[in-house]
């Protein structure tokens, strides 16, 4: 009797850790794991969402995607964008948080003035971003004018559409860089700061020499996370430019978007969307690879 | 206490059997019912119209229940596809005319049904190009709506300003860049204050001028579309000259709609569903319609003629919820309700007994749209693109990149004929 609760409560104590994340894994099966397999699957076909039967390719939509210059495009113009956006986010968010952890007066109304953008939902922000593009009438039109330079179709304009798109991403983004900075920047110790005073430092070498490489944690998770959330970037162009004008802001997710349920082409969309996965994941990797190597979190 | 206990069991049975009796009164009527999940893209007039109509077939038919959904127009196809993937799709919506043999061959529609209205008196009721789409192994699918030619809409107050006779529309394109030209203003920095006339570089328009200026957009032969020809390009042209030859037309002045409701420009080509569009939008707007200007002086005055369809989707399994269904969608297209859509949102009639009514053709703005059926050429490829997209994106390119019109409707002969295949290849799937 006695030997068998003693088995029963080790069956017990060995099985209860994996009932408890139970949930939790069978939540993350369902809503990535599946789905994930699910679109692998898709992607080996030339799938039809509403079709009757899905003709297997194989991976003739990975080789098709090769010689699809729209494909490339796209991808081209992601990286565009994410060459601009992360590391316009990640100095301003930097600055901001540097001068907001000085001891600036209203410094709690200034974290929340810059941080409003982020609080901002994309479709508003995108619809009062266009009012301000306005050729004629917007403030970013009257604002280049006192330098001398003509009114002007931002977003219709394929020279200009990206860049204007891009100012609107770094707008909504620097708010959350500048959080992550600012919590870092707050839990470096200040006996670092006065030690090196004593030993007659300037701010510049205070920043240099302290801030910066104990921002290093920091730092990589912005530039991984900011990579990745650029790259994946769509209600803001949706809204915008919605990929235009002649493709000029026309990204992967907006291509992805545009095959699956424009031409009901799910097959090659999920395609890409592996496609993208993999970008993402040797961009990550090799963020890892350079930049993380003396990362420390102790 | 056994008498007690009694009691209370017989009271237990009573409240049991009232409850049983209470659930099949009310069973038996909702087995008899039948409830229709109606899915179509929003305008606001469009949508209190169809909730008009949902509540007069509800009160002849008490027995159907129609839940009507109007979804924004940029989501439609995001949520109708999914959902019919899902088999929790609505049981009557609409798509593009061209879409009908796709969404059939994906069985996700089914033949309306034959109990209720037959092959015969579709082909006698309605205009041929509207259904041309629906036949398909001898069965009919869907039935038209939305039918849209192209128009051209003015402002006469801006006419009058202009010292032009604000009841003698342009007749010729000459005729429309002259006005246009008297009409268009600029301030001391040469900015566009009020607009002479648009085409936005929108598919349908462009269409139109290369079908005016003569061009024949498919090889019936063949079977696909073709744009790279003199008169197709000599169309496209005088669009993009509207903005870089003559100034008449500015993009950088925003939306042609805006700039029309605040009575900022003199002419646009439109489709005649701006009507109720003005009409709900700004009342006390004042405009006409024509038909469009012609290239030359007795030069054809046609446009293109798109249109959508109802169908009914195999989500209506039963034989009642088929005949319901299918009843519904005969009632939004018949003659009496195509006649209230012309009236109040501006859609033409596919029905061809209101092609000569009296009340639509002595309306003020109506009878422009209704003339302009008897000369519009119905949009041959299925492909939704064909329509909208690519030829819009050829306009940009001798807009924005200065392409030559001879390069820019090559590129959209070879993206066409592109787009008509797959879309064809979606009909063997």
């Amino acid at each position: 009797m006695q030997e068998a609760s003693r088995i029963l409560y080790r069956v017990q104590r060995q099985s209860a850790p994996y009932l408890f994340v139970a949930p939790a894994v069978i939540f993350y099966l369902i809503v990535t794991v599946i789905p994930m397999v699910m679109g692998f699957w898709m992607s080996l076909h030339r799938w039809n969402i509403i079709g009757r039967r899905q003709i297997w390719l194989g991976l003739g939509n990975y080789v098709a995607l090769f010689h699809d210059p729209s494909f490339w495009r796209s991808l081209y113009n992601s990286l565009v964008y994410a060459a601009g956006v992360v590391p316009a986010e990640l100095v301003g968010g930097l600055l901001v948080a540097v001068l907001l952890n000085s001891g600036l007066r209203l410094r709690t109304f200034y974290r929340l003035i810059y941080y409003l953008p982020v609080i901002t939902p994309v479709a508003v922000a995108a619809v009062i971003w266009r009012w301000i593009y306005d050729p004629y009438y917007g403030i970013f039109t009257w604002a280049v004018r006192t330098v001398g330079l003509g009114p002007r179709d931002w977003l219709n304009d394929t020279r200009t559409a990206m860049t204007a798109v891009m100012i609107v991403a770094v707008w909504g983004g620097i708010g959350f860089r500048m959080v992550v900075f600012l919590a870092a920047l707050q839990g470096i110790p200040s006996t670092f700061y006065e030690a090196a005073r004593i030993d007659g430092a300037d701010t510049w070498q205070l920043f240099r020499a302290i801030t910066l490489p104990l921002l290093k944690p920091a730092v990589l998770f912005v530039l991984i996370t900011s990579f990745i959330s650029s790259l994946q970037v769509f209600p803001l162009i949706n809204i915008l430019t919605g990929g235009g004008p002649l493709d000029a802001t026309r990204v992967v997710v907006y291509d992805i978007f545009d095959r699956a349920f424009g031409d009901m082409r799910f097959g090659a969309a999920a395609a890409m969307s592996f496609m993208l996965f993999a970008v993402i994941m040797i961009i990550s990797l090799l963020q890892w690879r350079f930049l993380g190597r003396d990362v420390t979190y102790e | 206490m056994q008498a007690r206990l009694t009691r209370r069991v017989s009271a237990l049975a009573g409240r049991a059997l009232a409850i049983a009796a209470g659930l099949f009164v009310l069973a038996v009527p909702a087995a008899a019912k039948v409830t229709l999940v109606h899915w179509q893209h929003h305008s606001p007039a469009r949508k209190a119209l169809v909730e008009q109509f949902a509540q007069q077939f509800m009160k002849a038919n008490p027995n159907v229940v129609i839940q009507v959904e109007s979804i924004p127009y940029g989501d439609y196809f995001k949520k109708l596809l999914p959902a019919l993937a899902a088999g929790s799709g609505p049981h009557t919506f609409q798509i593009p005319a061209g879409e009908v043999p796709a969404f059939v061959a994906a069985g996700v529609a089914q033949p309306l049904a034959a109990s209720v209205i037959s092959g015969e008196a579709i082909e006698s009721q309605f205009v041929p190009a509207t259904i041309a789409h629906f036949k398909l192994d001898g069965q009919y699918y869907a039935l038209p709506t939305d039918v849209q030619t192209i128009v051209l809409f003015r402002n006469p107050e801006l006419f009058k300003q202009a010292g032009l006779d604000p009841n003698r529309p342009p007749a010729t394109w000459d005729e429309a860049v002259q006005a246009a030209s008297r009409i268009h203003r600029r301030d001391a920095q040469g900015q566009t204050t009020q607009m002479g006339i648009a085409t936005g570089g929108y598919g349908p328009v462009l269409h139109t001028l290369m079908l005016q200026a003569g061009a024949s957009p498919w090889d019936s032969a063949a079977g696909k579309p073709v744009f790279d020809s003199p008169e197709a390009r000599k169309g496209m042209q005088f669009a993009v000259d509207l903005v870089a030859r003559y100034g008449v037309e500015d993009p950088k002045f925003g939306s042609r709609w805006t700039a029309f409701r605040q009575s900022k420009l003199g002419m646009v080509w439109a489709h005649p569903a701006m009507v109720g569009s003005f009409r709900a939008t700004v009342p006390d707007l004042r405009f006409e319609t024509s038909e469009v200007p012609a290239a030359a002086p007795g030069g054809s005055r046609t446009s293109l003629l798109t249109s959508w369809a109802y169908v009914v989707s195999t989500r209506a399994k039963s034989k009642a919820e088929m005949e319901a269904a299918t009843r519904w969608v005969v009632y939004l297209t018949s003659a009496d309700a195509q006649r209230r859509w012309t009236v109040e949102t501006g859609e033409l009639p596919a029905h061809r007994e209101l092609l000569a009514n009296p009340e639509l053709r002595s309306d003020r703005v109506l009878w422009a749209g209704l003339d302009s059926l008897t000369s519009a050429v119905a949009t041959p490829w299925r492909s939704r693109s064909i329509t909208e997209e690519l030829p819009h994106k050829a306009y940009q390119m001798m807009l924005l990149e200065g392409k030559t019109a001879d390069a820019a409707l090559r590129w959209l002969q070879g993206e066409a004929i592109k787009a008509e295949l797959e879309q064809r290849e979606k009909e063997q799937m």
